[in-house]
């Protein structure tokens, strides 16, 4: 029991989850300096089917609030945009033929890798519970 | 991430009652079948149900879907110069036909650009016209318009928000015959072909025609009915409510055109591919056969000479390209989508533009700037999917 709860508090600690008012999630893992990004579970059943990925190039250096990419479903196309400033280095390959994993675990499904310019931007953004407030309303 | 796109690309149709909007009669339904309700052309509308729109438009080419159109304008036209009034309205040709006959035509102004496409059935003792919701108040000023210019000795009647359902797919006719038994023979009248009917002293009146590519009908009936119609409709198991986001895939899918998007009142019946909808004199005579010439007719050779550009359809090789886009070629501007969608049956991109004269051949290829990247595309002719209209067999 000991080693199980020690193990959930590195781990907790190592990745830092934070979400934006527009419905994008963004882990940040503390150690590699990486960040994940993908849409909320929210986002994803607002659009619907999604059927396509427009992803931005890997090496593209951005800004806060840029776009990077866009999330097509049948009726909808929505842009990602950039919840801080930084590199995207790495795509989700498998969301070219597989768009649809978004609907099926939009939590777990990360559209894009990104180098997080400054890791203090990170502080601004909205924490689960404020995130969920904001849905809930 | 932005959701509002849905509703940002309507919000031109329902400028006149933004804050305002209309419900269906069936709205509480809609709700209670879990719908996702949003603004269209000035009504509350289902544009989903929890099933979402790609298994919702597979179901209607599969077996059935319903679609409840009850925004759209119904109108009823009586009187001694009726055939005068709705050939001066719209493009059709009514002379030839028979009694249920239905017209798909367009409602043009003094310049020949689209006002509102219709679909107008001759009846017995009236004539009955179905128009978009988004237009039916513009629709029944042009009428107004005319009975005062012309004098005609007309009334119409506007049948507000009357519950229209549209039953549409291969197995609509099945559907049918199991609600309103085999008696009618329902499965065998004739496509674009309406006949009324009357069960358990309820009149429904039945149009065989529709807006997905798919033999289907169009069921008017009054709104103390409509829930149980749709009960029944249900109950047979092969029909499935669709919403708004299907219905444009699968319009899209069968090359239909919808006004606000490859029509508008200064668009010609020409640029919008559409003079097989316009009314033709005799080949050998040169005259109409008519008691009366539609509004804009005088236009249509200007309009013909000042066409400079064409719909078009196309499909991208990546992604969806949806309005506003521009379609390039070698970087420069020859054209702009009017309508994009995802073709759940295709699995691709498609969709309707407008393209330059000069490069309007299907099979031509060019480039979408789609958010700043340039995606190929290809001219393609349309229906993108094969329509499936009902054809009688013959013996």
């Amino acid at each position: 029991m000991y080693m199980r709860s020690i193990f959930k508090l590195r781990q907790a600690f190592s990745v830092l989850t934070k979400y934006t008012k527009d419905h994008e999630w963004i882990k940040y893992d503390t150690q590699s300096k990486i960040a994940k990004i993908g849409i909320t579970d929210y986002a994803q059943k607002e659009l619907g089917d999604i059927v396509h990925v427009d992803f931005q190039k890997v090496g593209l250096v951005f800004k806060t609030h840029q776009s990077l990419g866009a999330i097509e479903s049948v009726k909808v196309a929505a842009d990602i945009y950039a919840p801080v400033a930084g590199e995207i280095v790495g795509i989700n390959e498998d969301l070219k033929d597989s768009p649809n994993l978004i609907n099926e675990k939009a939590e777990e499904t990360w559209i894009l890798q990104a180098k997080v310019q400054n890791e203090s931007e990170l502080d601004t953004l909205l924490d689960k519970q404020s995130y969920d407030k904001i849905i809930n309303k | 991430m932005i959701l509002i796109a849905f509703k940002q690309q309507n919000m031109k149709k329902i400028s006149y009652s933004f804050t305002q909007l209309m419900k269906l009669h069936l709205h509480d339904y809609h709700v209670n079948l879990k719908a996702k309700m949003v603004p269209f052309a000035g009504y509350e509308m289902p544009v989903q149900y929890p099933q979402g729109v790609l298994k919702e438009h597979l179901y209607c080419r599969e077996s059935c879907g319903l679609f409840d159109v009850s925004h759209m304008g119904q109108v009823k036209v009586f009187g001694e110069d009726r055939m005068k009034f709705v050939e001066t309205l719209t493009t059709g040709d009514f002379q030839t036909k028979k009694s249920g006959q239905s017209v798909l035509c367009l409602i043009l102004n003094e310049k020949a650009g689209i006002i509102d496409d219709t679909i107008v059935a001759k009846r017995d003792d009236h004539i009955h016209i179905v128009v978009n919701a988004g237009n039916k108040f513009i629709d029944m000023k042009q009428m107004d318009k005319i009975i005062k210019d012309y004098n005609y000795k007309v009334q119409y009647e506007y049948l507000k928000d009357k519950p229209l359902i549209a039953v549409q797919g291969p197995n609509a006719h099945k559907v049918l015959n199991e609600v309103f038994g085999t008696e009618y023979n329902l499965d065998k009248i004739p496509f674009m072909f309406m006949v009324n009917i009357k069960k358990n002293g309820i009149d429904y009146q039945i149009n065989r025609c529709g807006y997905t590519g798919e033999d289907g009908y169009e069921i008017s009936v009054e709104s103390s009915k409509a829930q149980e119609l749709c009960d029944q409709l249900l109950a047979t198991k092969m029909a499935q409510f669709c919403g708004l986001g299907a219905r444009d895939s699968l319009r899209l899918e069968a090359g239909l055109c919808l006004h606000g998007h490859e029509m508008d009142d200064t668009i010609s019946p020409y640029e919008a591919k559409l003079m097989w909808t316009v009314r033709k004199p005799n080949k050998e005579t040169g005259k109409y056969n008519e008691s009366a010439a539609f509004i804009g007719r005088d236009a249509l050779p200007q309009r013909q000479k000042d066409a400079k550009f064409k719909r078009m359809g196309f499909i991208t090789q990546s992604g969806i390209a949806r309005p506003p886009c521009d379609i390039e070629f070698q970087g420069q501007k020859v054209g702009s989508v009017t309508s994009g969608t995802y073709s759940p049956n295709l699995k691709k991109g498609l969709g309707f533009a407008f393209i330059n004269n000069e490069y309007a051949k299907d099979g031509t290829q060019l480039q979408a700037d789609i958010r700043g990247s340039k995606v190929n595309i290809t001219l393609s002719p349309t229906p993108f999917v094969p329509q499936r209209y009902y054809k009688p067999e013959k013996k």
